[in-house]
């Protein structure tokens, strides 16, 4: 329960009317700033009731136009909420996919004075059993405002069961989600290598089925491809400061890169050290020469600092959240009407472009300030690059799917 | 807006001109009614210019009688929000709670010195906040899962 600024400019007057008045000894002063706190509490204990009705009575009903889908699919949600509204106070319902999905288009804000339900689409991003994070409810009377989350149980359904897209994305070590070993060596009719196999569900391509192993397992199996023969991956190695990651990075991108160049006849790579350009390979077919070049990479130090650097996305959401004749607005315009596109990101269009690859592979430790982790993600965008995200387990809280533009997002 | 302007106008003045007569007190329950209406029109909220501005004519007409402040502050209430149910069916609990208040205030606080009082009415306050902190807290417990 947060006070809006009428009952604060209340609790202000009553306050320093009662302090005032008992310090200079005027008991009138003392009682008209006891009646004014006595109304405020007054109106706190209304709004509480208004709030407990609202808690008491509601309940919610998500259905899902499928409860199986393909990662990336779009899945439509229809939430019908059922509440008993108050007098004299606004309440908005708002679901909350959580962060398995990924809004699209349409704001899950629902008005229960003028609609009982509400449908919008999101994008399944997370594999596996994803559950919805729950729905909030927002009530406004002139007095006071809260948001109340609701994440029961009931709250959270459908679950709904993301299978993988057959990510082109190579991951060494990388096994069979489904318990089957990788089978990097065996292509499939159409060329393609084949990543695993798994049970056959509905949706599923009956081309991919592999009647071999279909009678092996006695069930319905498919093939489950890996990567296109004759991808570029772009693999952009983001140096960090720490030597312990800074290994384990190089590492990992040593082995991105030779089971690049097992599948794929060449790869990029791109080495950055924060808003720096260290080193740039492009279409290189020689395994040996990107090792050697990952390493001999040495720790340069960070010249350039963006300094959470706002990209045109965020300055445009801040714009749109300030009153309409705020001179924020008009600043804020100045800003992204002079600025133009940071070095750095021009810098990684011009290497993007020089190259034949069709997605980019970013290894980072999101360390520091990771302004140039969006540079990297919005350059390849602007050249019709899918982005892949690999960073340590430790610094997986420091991304956020809707602000950055990756198509996936794993750990290390 | 304008119905306002006017009004705020005549409560200051009018409580100005009184307690100016009688009471040095004056001097800060006005910057009070002032501050109220540089924050009203910063959040372009006009209820809280009605509230403020009303304080000084509460306090001032409380030196007729305490109990012309009591209908003083319940009209400006009324005046700033219309509330229609701040005495209802629907909520007499809460209706219990401006009545009950509003003779203790009356009738008890005037006993004590005026210092004592605006302790005694401050930690009263404080107190009654946090009660509905956690009565609210409470209730968002049962609806906030494990996961939060």
């Amino acid at each position: 329960m947060l006070p809006t600024p009428l009952s604060r400019g209340i609790g202000a007057a009553g306050i320093l009317t009662v302090a005032v008045g008992g310090a200079m000894g005027s008991m009138p002063a003392v009682v008209a700033g006891s009646l004014l706190l006595i109304f405020l509490l007054t109106r706190g204990h209304i709004f509480s009731s208004k709030e407990k009705q609202v808690i008491k009575s509601f309940s919610c009903e998500r259905t899902c136009d499928n409860s199986i889908v393909r990662q990336y699919s779009m899945i439509t949600v229809t939430l019908a909420a059922h509440l008993d509204l108050p007098d004299g106070c606004s309440v908005t319902v708002r679901d909350m996919p959580g962060p398995g999905f990924e809004h699209v288009f349409e704001d899950p804000t629902l008005d229960p004075a003028y609609a009982s339900e509400i449908t919008y689409r999101i994008r399944a991003i997370a594999r596996g059993a994803v559950v919805f994070h729950g729905v909030s409810i927002e009530l406004t009377d002139p007095f006071f405002t809260s948001t109340v989350l609701f994440s029961r149980d009931q709250d959270r359904t459908p679950t709904i069961n993301v299978q993988p897209a057959g990510s082109k994305v190579v991951s060494p070590g990388d096994s069979g989600i489904y318990g089957q070993k990788d089978s990097r060596m065996e292509i499939s009719p159409t060329g393609s290598l084949i990543r695993s196999y798994r049970e056959y569900i509905s949706g599923d391509s009956l081309r991919q089925i592999d009647w071999k192993m279909t009678a092996r397992a006695d069930r319905l199996m498919i093939r489950e491809t890996f990567a296109q023969r004759g991808e570029v991956p772009v693999i952009v190695l983001d140096i960090p400061q720490d030597a312990s990651i800074r290994d384990m990075l190089i590492g990992y991108a040593t082995g991105t890169v030779e089971a690049s160049l097992r599948i794929s006849h060449a790869v990029s790579l791109l080495a950055v050290s924060g808003g720096d350009v260290v080193r740039f390979l492009p279409d290189e077919r020689q395994a040996s020469r990107v090792l050697a070049a990952i390493r001999d990479l040495s720790l340069p130090s960070r010249k350039t600092h963006f300094y959470r650097y706002a990209s045109d996305a965020d300055i445009l959401r801040t714009t749109t959240s300030t009153l309409p004749e705020s001179p924020l607005r008009t600043w804020y315009g100045a800003v992204l009407e002079k600025r133009g596109l940071p070095a750095f990101e021009a810098e990684c269009v011009r290497a993007f472009s020089k190259t034949r690859g069709t997605s980019v592979i970013l290894l980072s430790a999101l360390s520091g300030d990771i302004s140039h982790i969006g540079m990297i993600g919005r350059a390849a965008k602007r050249m019709g690059l899918a982005v892949h995200l690999r960073m340590p387990t430790q610094y997986s809280s420091r991304i956020y799917q809707q602000v950055y533009p990756f198509d996936s997002v794993g750990v290390i | 807006m304008q119905i306002y302007t006017v009004l705020q106008w005549i409560f200051l003045g009018f409580s100005g001109a009184v307690l100016l007569a009688y009471d040095p007190v004056l001097f800060i329950v006005w910057p009070i009614a002032l501050f109220g209406m540089v924050y009203a029109r910063r959040v372009r909220d006009d209820p809280i210019i009605i509230l403020c501005s009303g304080v000084p004519a509460a306090v001032a007409v409380g030196y007729a009688s305490l109990v012309f402040s009591v209908i003083a502050i319940a009209i400006l209430f009324v005046l700033a929000t219309g509330s229609p149910d701040l005495i209802s069916r629907k909520h007499i609990a809460s209706a219990v709670l401006p009545v009950v208040g509003s003779l203790l205030v009356v009738g008890a606080l005037p006993l004590v010195h005026p210092f004592t009082a605006s302790l005694l009415v401050l930690s009263a306050f404080a107190a009654g906040a946090v009660v509905l902190y956690l009565m609210a807290y409470s209730v968002r417990r049962s609806v906030r899962g494990d996961q939060l």
